[in-house]
């Protein structure tokens, strides 16, 4: 459905990215600042000019640099989400939400009706007659985000949706991020600097740096197989979902952790590989000072820049990352039986 | 507010500041002291009075109308980017503003005057004479009132956040859309502030108005002109008019407070 190659220059700095993307996905595309994500999404929003290259959704010619043409922004069936909610200051609610119908020829009535409509389908349907102001970031956020899907549009543009918000409601925003995005059916681009937005809501994850994508894959893919350890270090985390109570969390597909600070409810636990010890699997299990251990099995053996990846099948699933020397000790091989163990305080915990 | 810390002012400077509050204020205190206060009403019904107060109000607000309407697309244009001219043309739009009001009237007199440049043929082949009429006095307004509106609308436009805009045209808003929805809903405290600056500046004209429209009462004849008359002939309407000037200037005070922070 999306169809996009394209390279711009500013300056020194040039972008150069082939897009694709089909109905429904959700594109995540993750890189340090100066990478070119912004510049990225700027150009399919039709704000920056390309210098070369096409951009074709369903068929349609967005961009063709070839051929002289150029859609202004207003004629793409886009809509921008960025950091901060910029709602429309002297609107209320529901006129924030309407304006992109209203924009494109819906009656004032249809509009209404379709903005009272959303905004009860998230719950906030009281608000409706509210000026921006008189809200939170968070509750701002999630008005910005229904003002862009109220138009349905083929490409929906998130250009770091989540950043300004602060933890807490950051993982409440990520959680009704996920299940608006569920629900809708055009391509989503998503850019982010965060590791955790682009494993837990993208189908696939497009790492970039300095104008380049260096690496793309599902967000499987990317914790075991990266390709570089620029890609490792951004995206390479273990993540996984489970319930909490106390310092006790039951991981979704089997198994438990312990954390150093007790919470409850759904939970997020984020950890790199590297924070993972894998030893003999016939060790005695109150040797270390680690608070969670547990039995896996050996899967892939991944050589990574001088140290190696493994799958690890336990339950939970983990990729751990150990040196060369330390496989060769233990005699590492698919199907080695193995004690993994992982301080409590090494867990990332976020709600979910 | 916060308070401001730091070292304290040396305390010589006390003796300047209360000079130059003695300076700016003495003068207002005689106009208060030398009001007939008595008589205010039936100098406010003083026919000659009524005229030219009327004559300002009314012409002040058209000359306000205009500068919006000629005002608004003109600073949107001097903040549109960096294009070539573009500084020359805004030195050019600010010159009214440091320009000696008379020197304005002499200009208008040349352009629009019965022999003027474009006042010339206007004459000569429709039979249409501004100079001397109330139409003469609103231009005469307009050209010393609208640097104060431009100044303030396109500062406001450079300092605006576009990223609005861009969410807007991304939303599907044609360019006519976003300026009518979204960027001049944005901007409009500043053009309400540069037409409360432009009104005040309007209702205070003298030089280019006795100039290029003269001074003829009821007609031409605005508050200002009629005080500096009545200073010769009738005093008590002089300073009556003057005390209607004092109020006017201070309401423009008061609902520019915000901005100002008074």
């Amino acid at each position: 459905m999306l169809d996009a190659s394209m390279t711009l220059r500013r300056g020194d700095f040039t972008l150069e990215v082939d897009l694709h993307a089909g109905r429904g996905e959700v594109l995540a595309i993750v890189g340090p600042n100066g990478s070119g994500k912004t510049t990225l999404l700027r150009a399919l929003a039709g704000l920056d000019p390309l210098d070369t290259g096409h951009v074709m959704v369903d068929g349609k010619p967005w961009d063709d640099v070839e051929r002289g043409l150029h859609l202004e922004t207003a004629d793409r069936g886009t809509a921008l989400v960025l950091a901060e909610p910029l709602l429309f200051p002297h609107m209320t609610v529901t006129r924030n939400v309407g304006f992109g119908l209203s924009a494109r020829g819906a009656s004032k009535a249809e509009g209404r009706a379709t903005a009272l409509r959303l905004l009860e389908s998230i719950g906030m349907g009281e608000y409706g007659e509210r000026r921006p102001a008189t809200l939170s970031t968070g509750q701002q956020q999630r008005i910005s985000l229904l003002r862009a899907l109220a138009v349905e549009p083929q490409l929906l543009l998130l250009d770091e949706p989540l950043s300004a918000q602060d933890p807490a409601t950051r993982a409440a925003l990520r959680a009704e991020l996920g299940r608006l995005l569920a629900s809708f059916d055009g391509v989503a681009i998503l850019v982010t600097h965060d590791a955790i937005d682009a494993l837990t809501l993208a189908d696939r994850v497009m790492v970039m740096d300095d104008g380049r994508i260096v690496q793309q894959g599902t967000p499987d893919t990317l914790i075991r197989r990266p390709e570089s350890t620029f890609v490792a270090e951004l995206v390479g985390l273990n993540l996984l979902r489970g319930v909490a109570s106390g310092h006790g969390v039951s991981v979704e597909g089997g198994g438990s952790l312990q954390l150093a600070e007790p919470t409850d409810g759904p939970v997020l636990l984020s950890f790199p590989p590297h924070a993972l010890t894998v030893s003999n699997g016939h060790e005695d299990a109150t040797e270390s000072s680690s608070r969670n251990k547990w039995r896996a099995t050996v899967g892939e053996i991944q050589p990574f820049y001088g140290r190696v990846r493994l799958t690890l099948s336990g339950p939970p699933n983990v990729v751990a990352e150990v040196t060369a020397a330390a496989v060769a000790e233990l005699g590492l091989t698919a199907g080695t039986p193995v004690m993994v163990s992982l301080k409590a305080t090494e867990i990332e915990v976020s709600p979910a | 507010m916060t308070t401001r810390r730091g070292i304290r002012a040396p305390w010589p400077i006390l003796i300047p500041a209360l000079v130059a509050i003695a300076f700016l204020l003495t003068p207002l205190v005689a106009l208060l002291a030398a009001a007939p206060w008595g008589q205010l009403a039936d100098q406010l019904t003083n026919p000659l009075v009524r005229k030219a107060l009327w004559l300002s109000l009314s012409t002040a607000t058209v000359a306000t109308l205009i500068t919006i309407i000629l005002g608004v697309p003109l600073a949107w244009l001097l903040a549109q980017g960096s294009w070539r001219g573009r500084r020359v043309l805004r030195a050019l739009v600010v010159l009214p503003l440091v320009l000696p009001p008379v020197v304005g009237g002499v200009a208008l007199l040349l352009a629009f005057g019965r022999r003027g440049l474009l006042g010339g043929p206007l004459y000569d082949w429709l039979g249409v004479s501004i100079p001397f009429t109330p139409v003469a006095v609103v231009m005469a307004e307009t050209f010393v009132a609208l640097p104060f509106l431009v100044l303030t609308v396109e500062g406001a436009l450079n300092s605006r956040e576009h990223r609005y805009e861009d969410i807007a045209a991304s939303l599907g808003a044609s360019r006519w859309s976003v300026a009518r929805r979204v960027t001049l809903p944005l901007v409009a405290p500043a053009i309400a502030a540069g037409a409360v600056l432009a009104w005040a500046r309007a209702i205070g004209e003298f030089g280019a108005t006795i100039t290029f429209a003269g001074n003829f009462p009821g007609r031409t004849q605005t508050l200002p002109l009629a005080v500096y008359q009545a200073l010769e002939t009738d005093r008590d309407a002089a300073i009556v008019m003057s005390l209607v000037l004092v109020v006017a200037s201070l309401s423009v005070l008061v609902s520019m407070r915000s901005r100002w922070q008074v």
